[in-house]
């Protein structure tokens, strides 16, 4: 995979290596989604290039949120958090209902 | 929410025949969607993918990696059905609130009219 990144132009480098870095700090689990994710994106961005187009217009201007896109498909620690936040709720909830 | 109304433009467009992604990017642009960008389609696309509404064939091309050319499924067909009555309620909704804009709210304004029947009607 970094051998595929490695031929890319320079900006699809930067683009790629900054949306790595950015993916990994939220990952939860085994991280094994964001190797998909990135695998996939390292697709889109060689059809990119092969069509003459500069990163950014693959991406757009607001790189986050590209990757918050693409991170909804991934498990993360936020999205760990709000499963935590729902379940916790119900349950205390729950068991203050049995209570009565 | 321009998201889920964008999943709905490129169900739309998918329906219409076999396509790729720079093509439905370039759809919406044409429609006036001016900062849509193969990206926002890309990820839409990989939604429709995980949910299963659509048939992905890849093709060899003649410069880098084989495309992705997408076609609607039988649930796609259905999703894309749903989408447009989700939208009809959506936009009626929206066009009441903005219709009545004088700050009552549509059955108040039912209320009023009610209490006015027999002097003429209340529009």
């Amino acid at each position: 995979m970094e051998a595929r990144a490695e031929v890319l132009p320079g900006d699809y480098r930067i683009v790629y290596g900054e949306m790595q870095k950015y993916m990994w700090r939220l990952t939860g689990g085994d991280g094994l989604d964001i190797v998909a994710i990135l695998k996939d994106l390292l697709g889109l961005f060689e059809t990119g290039a092969a069509d003459g187009k500069r990163a950014l217009e693959v991406t757009g201007e607001d790189v986050a949120a590209f990757c918050d896109e693409l991170l909804r498909n991934a498990n993360t620690y936020t999205e760990n958090w709000r499963e935590a936040l729902n379940r916790d709720v119900m349950n205390k909830l729950q068991s203050e209902e049995k209570k009565k | 929410m321009l998201k889920g109304v964008l999943e709905g433009c490129v169900l739309e467009i998918i329906s219409r025949g076999e396509t790729y992604g720079y093509e439905i990017a370039s759809s919406l642009r044409t429609l006036g969607f001016a900062d849509v960008v193969e990206g926002t389609v890309y990820t839409i696309l990989l939604r429709l993918e995980k949910n299963k509404l659509v048939t992905i064939e890849k093709r060899p091309s003649t410069i880098g990696p084989p495309r992705r050319f997408y076609s609607l499924n039988e649930a796609g067909q259905a999703e894309l059905a749903a989408f447009w009555a989700k939208w009809a309620f959506l936009s009626l909704k929206i066009n009441e609130l903005k219709e009545n804009h004088d700050g009552k709210l549509p059955e108040e304004n039912s209320r009023r009219q009610e209490g006015m029947e027999g002097h003429g009607g209340a529009r």
